[in-house]
């Protein structure tokens, strides 16, 4: 994750796709872990990362002990953030849109045969909003973050 | 019936509307022949026009009367191209007047409207369509995986549809969008609200690929590139968080970027999760990748009449150079395909997988989006 960090901030820093307004992620991360909460707090720390505001508040489907989690997040200056981590049995691997006001990044986690050259995302322990995301799951209703 | 063993198709909207394109599809099908235009006689002057000057070049008739156009025998289907606010009346018309209806997309501007059509489509047993994807190759592909069983019971669908087109960078930067709850005004020369309009297209294949009617929605809308859409009071972007039925979850993605955002006309992805495993569904992903000693794609000078590139007529007259680093490799046949599907249903008398009542739905969705963007909540459907 850090080397796909380090290469998109290099993007960003030369002003190529603009000022990020949104990130679309897509994670596939391979089961044995019990909770999918640790992988969306890295997936909301990366657009907390990239998107230049403050979030706002957070909407969350989906359960922690099952497949998949979707986390929907705002931010003060308008961006949003869709957000999925998905429980699966072969690979980790990601799948990142992120748009700017002028100008996309897209990257795939390389596949099939292509797979060798795969620098398959390494998850860290951010725990970025894991309570909010929790209580927007429980609940069913975006949870307003405050200032 | 059809006269001369060939459907009469009235053509309704002129240039600058998908009438452009829609006329020469039916056009292909050697089961139809085109009629003639027409419009309601106190349509805007300036539609008028355009659906003259359109018919002028294809060498067909206009009727100024659009109910004497929908009583002539001759006219088995209409294809209705006006613009949005008016297509629930005329919709409706041309429904209780007999005739088969194909719709352009969005099929309405509220789910009143849409409701209105739906039910003269129902009391008159005519077939109608909505444009959309579904016909596609790729949704067919994506509609396989999900038929397959491959990855078990389905949990999740995420469907991203952008179009690149327009010069963005002109929007004011970190400014959060104030969205109405109710969409008043639709068509504007130089915008038009890209959450409905091209998000239409991710939320009906959702719709249709899940067959699940959605009972929940969250979202909301932008103004990231456009300086024209912020002026229009329009979004530019848009982002659905969809509770199906089953608790399934859905999102979808819908906009305008700009033209250099992507290689070819802009990301249509699909991801579909289950318990068993998870497939991604890019429609661009079997292409031919050229890369040659020719200049490179050059965004357009805007059209004054068309900045956001949305019309075939228009983008010719500014000698549009097609972008060429990303071929196809596919029949190149989706939109004859999308055609020939709706006089099928009219020839053997079955319903579209994308009739009005079907369709009406992902306008009672998107309209619920805008609510949801105005006041930050969930709303039930």
């Amino acid at each position: 994750m850090e080397l796909l960090k380090k290469s998109v901030q290099s993007v960003l820093e030369k002003d190529r796709i603009g000022s990020p307004t949104f990130l679309r992620c897509v994670l596939n991360v391979v089961g044995d872990t019990s909770s999918l909460l640790p992988s969306v707090a890295e997936m909301t720390a990366l657009a907390n990362g990239w998107i230049p505001s403050s979030p706002t508040s957070v909407y969350a489907q989906g359960s922690a002990e099952a497949t998949q989690i979707t986390v929907m997040v705002h931010y003060t200056g308008g961006q949003m953030a869709l957000l999925s981590v998905n429980r699966v049995d072969v690979e980790t691997a990601i799948d990142i849109m992120l748009v700017g006001n002028k100008g996309v990044i897209y990257h795939e986690t390389p596949v099939g045969r292509h797979y060798l050259n795969a620098t398959a995302p390494e998850l860290s322990g951010t725990g970025e909003l894991t309570e909010a995301i929790s209580q927007s799951l429980e609940s069913g209703q975006p949870i307003t973050l405050e200032g | 019936m059809q006269q001369n063993g060939k459907y009469g198709v009235l053509l309704l909207g002129g240039n600058r509307t998908h009438q452009e394109n829609y006329a020469l599809n039916f056009a292909q099908d050697a089961r139809c022949r085109l009629v003639a235009f027409a419009d309601e006689p106190d349509a805007p002057p300036e539609r008028i026009a355009l659906a003259r000057s359109l018919a002028d070049s294809l060498n067909l008739p206009f009727i100024p009367d659009l109910d004497e156009a929908l009583a002539r025998e001759d006219v088995d289907i209409v294809s209705l191209c006006t613009e949005v606010e008016r297509r629930g009346r005329v919709g409706t018309k041309c429904a209780d007047a007999g005739k088969h209806v194909y719709l352009d997309k969005p099929m309405a501007l509220n789910p009143e409207d849409a409701d209105n059509i739906v039910a003269a489509v129902a009391r008159n047993g005519v077939r109608s369509q909505m444009f959309s994807n579904i016909h596609s190759d790729w949704a067919r592909t994506v509609q396989r995986g999900v038929a397959n069983g491959s990855i078990g019971e389905l949990q999740a669908v995420h469907c991203d549809v952008l179009f690149s087109k327009g010069h963005p960078g002109t929007a004011p930067v970190g400014e959060k969008r104030i969205q109405k709850s109710t969409l008043e005004r639709y068509s504007y020369v130089e915008a038009k609200p890209e959450m409905f309009d091209v998000g239409v297209y991710a939320v009906s294949m959702v719709n249709w690929l899940t067959q699940k009617p959605v009972q929940r929605v969250f979202g909301g809308t932008a103004n990231y590139f456009f300086k024209e859409h912020r002026d229009c009071g329009l979004e530019d972007f848009g982002a659905l968080v969809l509770t199906l039925e089953d608790g399934v979850t859905a999102t979808i993605v819908g906009g305008r970027y700009g033209w250099q955002s992507h290689a070819q006309g802009g990301i249509r992805k699909v991801h579909l999760v289950g318990t068993e495993g998870t497939l991604t569904f890019d429609a661009s992903a079997n292409r031919l990748e050229v890369f040659a000693a020719e200049p490179a794609f050059e965004p357009p000078t805007p059209h004054p009449l068309d900045p956001m590139g949305m019309w075939s007529s228009t983008q010719a007259e500014i000698k549009m150079q097609p972008k060429q680093q990303w071929i196809d490799v596919g029949s190149g046949e989706d939109g004859q395909r999308e055609f020939s599907a709706f006089v099928d249903c009219v020839e053997n008398g079955f319903e579209s997988e994308m009739n009005a009542e079907f369709a009406a739905h992902s306008v009672e969705v998107i309209c619920a989006g805008y609510r949801s963007a105005a006041t930050g909540e969930v709303i039930s459907l």
